[in-house]
């Protein structure tokens, strides 16, 4: 789905500060888990097109407060009264003949026309594969390179709205993490294991808690040998499908707030690189194998620029998931099942997850308080290591630099009690399951109605590979649910409940 | 203060929250920041479209954005200068009237199709502040860009 690009901030204020303190002296932030470091989050740079954030104009003496309102009136004209998340929000409604010229209007509309998520939307909603990536959205819409774009400043003039997408992009991320390192204390940072547990350590500790595998054999290759092996094939991209060498180009050059994320299910059928690394025996054991034809997608290449990641989820149907980093590294929060993270919004039942900030966003204006949260964990996950999602935890997920990454989401045997106490509990949320007669097809906008509760239960049993004592929990749990529902369940007859799928959230993090 | 109709006012979600709020309908509702002039006017959209049903927002956004078309009464209802325009944009936006704000921006939308750089300026009034060097250089632009 494509959201609203520009949607209103509720916790506006909170960045709007950070803002501030950016621009003044560069107050830092004291960690609240740290006695001596500090940790602050700066911007090198200027805004490329002399925009300053609208705090610097409360600074400043009155005759520039009062020669800015005189400003707007002048170069906004009778879109002056508007605020200007609204003008932006005009803005949407324009093609892009409309929108370039209303930019070549005044150097304040310059500014508002060349929004690059404003460009982004149009040339997402034109389905067209680019032959080229030009640095920005604006410049490969129009297929301009950056020399012929004009250069328009706009110097003087004082916006959130205009710079706050700037400072997310900008601000230096990676170095406000990477001072996080080393202060870490143990009860806060996911555990990392420099050797495998054993089979029965996982099952019976370290599968309900998150970790980080520091040995293990994966694949070699880099992201530029992916470039010149795969360029001409094409990838999947959140809402777009680009050659790998064409979304090389825009993953080393682009300054979108939430860079674009290669995310492909279909990478293993594409590529033959899934035959390139081996599954941790740990991670072996796993139960939806019994599923075959109808299990959702479980397997994913992962490609994407620093910044470029996932924002708060729990992944589906309460699978669990590994994640190793092939090349870069990505940085994770983590929190517990029952612990909603600062800064996210769930209905009632956790069907609808509303995180409505970006990754940046979000670490600027809630991970202290995350951090102070209990049940926080974080952890970074370098090139040839491996961490490990338990079932329900809740996750973000970002790069620090150009990362490839492997994950798969599956079941270990510890879990798949959880998972069928959320097929019962959770039909509703049910996702990503396929039809059996037609294990190819893509087209999930079908909604079959599966049994899936049943249907996993019975394989799980005709697989002979659960123990005795789980098929016991089952079993037990099965009769609790009352004899009448059981026997419809088992009988799988026309009174049994079945529920539909609709939504594909094949393309979620793990 | 203007006398109205609940389910007139209640395309306002703004309104039918607050009436929700105060649990009783009869009440007088303040919107100090909206002139009587404006809400007027808006009322008397909210009045020919209170049977509407409420548009299922976020999903179908998108589709709906990009298509400028109006229905004729709207088209008629926005015949009005710029600044009652504006005026009606930033209403529907407080007042949160989704419908309404889509028509107000589809409106700003059919203004701007069509008319040059110039044109836009006269039409909404705007100065133009660029140096000849900048002109020249969107000259060039538009050279590069026109057609895409």
């Amino acid at each position: 789905m494509v959201e609203s690009i520009l949607p209103k901030r509720p916790i506006f204020d909170s960045i709007a500060e950070q803002f501030a303190t950016h621009t003044a002296t560069d107050v830092s932030h004291k960690r609240s888990r740290t006695s001596n470091k500090q940790s602050a989050i700066t911007v090198h740079m200027n805004h490329p097109l002399g925009i300053k954030p609208f705090g610097n104009l409360i600074l400043c003496d009155n005759d520039v407060y009062f020669s800015s309102t005189q400003i707007r009136a002048k170069f906004l004209g009778y879109f002056a009264i508007l605020p200007d998340e609204l003008i932006s929000l005009v803005l949407q409604t324009l093609g892009a003949t409309e929108l370039r010229r209303l930019g070549y209007s005044s150097r304040i509309f310059s500014a508002f026309a060349a929004q690059d998520d404003l460009w982004k939307q149009l040339f997402i909603s034109r389905a067209k594969s680019p032959h080229n990536w030009h640095g920005t959205w604006r410049r490969t819409y129009l297929e301009i390179e950056e020399e012929n774009e004009a250069r328009l400043q706009c110097h003087g003039f004082y916006s959130d709205t205009l710079y706050r997408p700037f400072f997310c992009a900008s601000c230096n991320l990676t170095e406000y993490l990477q001072n996080l390192r080393t202060t870490g204390s143990e009860s806060t940072t996911i555990a990392r294991l420099s050797q495998c547990p054993s089979k029965n350590e996982f099952d019976t500790h370290w599968a309900f808690r998150p970790f980080i595998l520091e040995q293990h054999q994966w694949p070699t290759w880099t992201i530029k040998d992916l470039e010149r092996e795969y360029g001409s094939l094409i990838f999947i991209q959140e809402c777009v499908q680009w050659k790998l060498a064409v979304y090389s180009q825009y993953m080393r050059h682009n300054t979108d707030e939430s860079p674009l994320y290669l995310f492909d299910r279909e990478f293993a059928d594409k590529t033959g690189l899934a035959a390139d690394y081996k599954v941790p025996d740990i991670f072996a054991a796993d139960y939806f194998k019994v599923l075959e034809s109808i299990r959702p997608d479980y397997q994913w290449l992962i490609i994407g620029p620093e910044r470029s990641g996932s924002t708060f989820h729990k992944d589906p149907n309460a699978t669990s998931a590994w994640n190793a980093v092939i090349e870069g590294e990505k940085y994770w929060v983590m929190f517990p099942p029952d612990v909603l993270p600062p800064g996210v919004f769930t209905s009632d039942d956790e069907s609808e997850v509303t995180s409505p900030l970006s990754i940046a966003e979000w670490i600027l204006g809630f991970h202290k308080a995350a951090m102070s949260t209990p049940g926080y964990v974080d952890g970074f996950c370098r090139a040839g290591e491996v961490v490990y999602v338990p079932s329900g935890w809740w996750h973000l997920v970002v790069n620090l630099s150009n990362t490839a990454a492997i994950t798969q989401n599956f079941v270990p045997l510890s879990h798949v009690m959880s998972v069928l106490k959320f097929f019962h509990h959770k039909k509703d949320q049910i996702s990503g399951f396929r039809q059996s007669q037609s294990p190819d097809d893509d087209d999930e906008n079908e909604t079959p109605e599966m049994d899936v509760l049943s249907i996993f239960i019975q394989r799980l049993k005709d697989s002979n590979t659960l123990p005795g004592s789980t098929i016991q929990k089952i079993d037990e749990w099965s009769n609790s649910l009352g004899e009448s529902k059981w026997t419809k369940l088992t009988d799988g007859k026309e009174d049994s409940f079945s529920f539909g799928f609709g939504e594909d959230s094949s393309d979620e993090e793990s | 203060m203007i006398d109205t109709e609940k389910d007139v006012a209640e395309r306002s979600v703004l309104i039918k929250n607050m009436i929700e709020d105060v649990g009783d309908a009869s009440t007088e509702i303040p919107i100090p920041n909206v002139t009587a002039n404006v809400l007027k006017k808006v009322l008397e959209w909210c009045e020919h479209h209170k049977g509407d049903p409420i548009a299922a927002n976020e999903d179908d956004t998108d589709a709906r954005k990009k298509s400028t078309d109006i229905d004729e009464w709207d088209q008629k209802f926005m015949q009005v200068d710029q600044e009652m325009l504006f005026e009606i944009i930033l209403a529907a936006n407080y007042l949160d009237i989704k419908a309404l704000l889509e028509v107000g921006c589809k409106t700003v939308a059919n203004m701007i199709k069509g008319k040059t750089p110039e044109e836009i300026r006269r039409t909404f009034n705007i100065q133009n502040d660029f140096t000849p060097e900048e002109e020249a250089q969107i000259r060039r632009e538009n050279e590069w860009a026109e057609d895409r």
